[in-house]
């Protein structure tokens, strides 16, 4: 028998160091965890038979339910002593949830089910290992896998720009700079199975003739760095990184910086000049990184969950990882659901479902009971969609069309009490803290923005600055030199155009 | 805990000698400096302006260089941190769970300000722009503690 309690940033937030405490004083050592992504449900505590089936499940756990815990434990304990009859394996809560079953779960399939810290079989790997490493990347262009941090770029093009590039070193970088609001599967992938993170990073290194590898973590997931630090530790000593990774020929190591609070290091020039040593700020491209990035040596960037999604194309095979989704949006991708909303977590599916699906069927409403009034889509540089644009189906392709983007694959769900010029005018402020000062758009642009909306205390917005808004961020949009001012006129014209009531204007045009 | 760590520290001193000495071990490996501040930013809680030239000397860099890196990160700071740091998500998802009220509140129940601290040097508030924990929010940070659905109530500072 076994006492199981979930540990990851969710849970502890939740309060499972104290449940765990409470529980080890009285005399039992639990076993940890990662977690399935059911936030709102955590933390969970199982208890585990000798087959590893779970006998029974507590959900949402505090420390005043730990004495009843620990004494049916102890109870199921010594009759499995004394039964060779193990306790009955239990339908449990979490593993039979609609929220879980109905997903489809590729990258995600062991985080939350294996301790993230027990070595998985490297089969896989080991077979790939030996194989033709255009061959690879030719089964990474069937499989139709797209950058998963917010782009969208066809993988394949940056792993064959890589590998056709001649350099005495090549890099494999990690963009583990997790910072939009409202998203959260690097995190979980890092804390729940840190070991497919390292196994994608080998894959992709030794595609493209790569031979050492970073994790670029942002400072804000002690979490995960926690895990990793252990996960790197544990690959190194079985023989999975360093010199002859799985006795091939194959060498390959990583190692980890940690950020410092810039939330602009998620963009891929910031986050090499940072990974050098130096401040963050952006660079022109080209030379794009793949050609000239870290140390101006050919250097794949990607960020977590594209890496975690490599080994998953190569389990079901590229083909049959292109059927998933719809049309150039293939595979799975993991949407994470958050915000004002009952059941929030993490939902990995073939690319396809409507934002409806995600909110009402998975997500069951807003936490406050309130209806739904907006859901921002791909972070804090993501459009603001209305009402009648829930029915979108999240691909690239079909959010494109309306104006908006992906991303990260964070959805956050706002109820009728959200004012949209606030939001709008947040989307100013956050461009201004975190931009980088090195283009004057985004720069100046962001503070004006705010400035222009902020002089109205209510939503009485007049026409005319309406217009200097408009002309703000049509010079951010086109001037700026990255996405951040690039993109951050995004929520802001959404919001101006799709909730025109919350900027009323006092005079007509 | 954490705190008196950062006191004995202080207490040991820092000899330009001894830290010239333990930044060397950062010196080759790849973003040395950001690896290095990390480090400082644990042992200490921030990065001493009177360290500066030490560091620039290691690195072989000039001090402007090391300044530009120190103010370019939020995380990296010259003064020396309150007692406590209660970190308030400032962003969207957050937002949409009254993480604006939230922090009037805290700035309330503490009297002092985000991105201020108190006058007796216990605490100081600080805005943060995700903890990754979106789906639970709001989301607060006390010192190394993360609070999900955070309350003025739920956030103090014995967490432990």
């Amino acid at each position: 028998m076994k006492l199981q309690i979930s540990d990851d940033s969710f849970s502890r937030a939740m309060g499972s160091e104290s449940v765990e405490f409470a529980i080890k004083t009285h005399g039992v050592k639990p076993t940890r965890s990662g977690s399935l992504g059911l936030a709102w449900l955590e933390p969970v505590v199982q208890l585990l038979n000798s087959d590893q089936m779970v006998v029974s499940e507590f959900t949402n756990v505090a420390v005043e339910d730990v004495p009843k815990i620990v004494a049916q434990f102890q109870s199921m304990r010594d009759q499995d002593n004394s039964n060779p009859k193990a306790p009955e394996p239990l339908e449990s809560i979490t593993a039979t949830h609609p929220f879980l079953t109905k997903q489809h779960r590729l990258v995600f399939d062991r985080a939350g089910i294996r301790p993230p810290l027990e070595l998985p079989s490297f089969k896989l790997l080991e077979n790939l290992l030996g194989q033709d490493s255009n061959q690879i990347i030719a089964a990474m262009e069937t499989s139709g896998l797209r950058g998963r941090g917010g782009a969208g770029f066809p993988a394949f093009i940056k792993w064959r720009t890589v590998a056709d590039t001649p350099a005495d070193q090549k890099y494999i970088v990690c963009n583990a700079d997790e910072g939009d609001s409202g998203t959260f599967s690097d995190r979980m992938l890092m804390e729940g199975d840190p070991f497919k993170l390292i196994e994608g990073m080998i894959i992709s290194g030794y595609a493209t003739d790569a031979t050492q590898g970073f994790i670029y973590l942002r400072s804000e997931y002690p979490v995960a760095k926690e895990y990793l630090d252990q996960a790197l530790e544990i690959a190194y000593s079985a023989g999975l990184l360093g010199k002859n990774v799985l006795n091939s020929d194959y060498s390959f190591d990583i190692d980890m910086l940690i950020g410092a609070g810039a939330y602009i290091c998620g963009e891929e020039t910031s986050l090499l000049e940072s990974l050098e040593g130096k401040r963050g700020q952006i660079k022109v491209k080209p030379p794009v990184p793949a050609i000239a990035g870290l140390f101006e040596k050919p250097t794949l960037v990607h960020n977590v969950i594209s890496l975690a999604s490599v080994p998953g194309i190569f389990e079901i095979g590229p083909e049959a990882y292109a059927e998933l989704g719809v049309g150039r949006s293939t595979g799975t991708m993991p949407f994470q659901l958050s915000g004002n909303i009952k059941q929030g977590g993490l939902i990995e599916l073939p690319f396809g479902p409507t934002v409806n699906e995600l909110i009402y069927n998975y997500g069951n409403g807003t936490l406050s009971g309130r209806p739904i009034r907006t859901v921002q889509i791909g972070g804090p540089l993501g459009a603001y969609l209305s009402e009648s644009e829930f029915d979108t189906p999240l691909t690239y392709e079909a959010m494109a069309e309306i104006g908006a983007g992906i991303g990260h694959g964070g959805l956050v769900v706002f109820d009728d009490t959200v004012n949209m010029k606030e939001q709008a005018e947040y989307a100013f402020e956050f461009c201004e803290i975190e931009s980088c000062g090195k283009c004057t758009p985004c720069r100046i642009g962001s503070i004006r923005g705010k400035e222009a909306l902020r002089q109205f205390s209510s939503n009485n917005v007049d026409a005319r600055t309406l217009v200097v808004i408009e002309d703000l961020c049509e010079v951010m949009e086109k001037a700026s030199l990255c996405q951040m001012g690039g993109m951050t006129p995004i929520p802001v014209r959404s919001a101006i155009k799709k909730f025109p009531g919350d900027f009323v204007s006092g005079q007509t045009t | 805990m954490q705190k008196r760590v950062r006191q004995s520290n202080a207490e040991r001193g820092t000899n330009p000698s001894d830290l010239l000495s333990e930044l060397t071990s950062f010196v080759d490996r790849v973003g040395g400096l950001m690896h290095a501040l990390n480090w400082l930013k644990g042992e200490y809680g921030y990065i001493d302006s009177s360290w500066i030239p030490t560091i620039a000397e290691a690195f072989n860099i000039s001090q402007a260089e090391v300044r530009g890196v120190i103010s370019f990160y939020h995380d990296f700071k010259l003064q020396p941190p309150a007692a406590h740091t209660i970190k308030i998500c400032q962003a969207e998802a957050c937002q949409s769970l009254g993480a604006r009220k939230l922090t009037k509140d805290i700035e309330a129940k503490y009297g002092t300000t985000v991105g201020s601290r108190t006058s007796d040097n216990r605490v100081e508030l600080e805005a943060i722009y995700c903890l990754g924990l979106c789906a639970v929010g709001p989301s607060v940070q006390v010192d190394d503690k993360l609070i999900a659905r955070a309350t003025p109530d739920s956030v103090s500072l014995n967490t432990k």
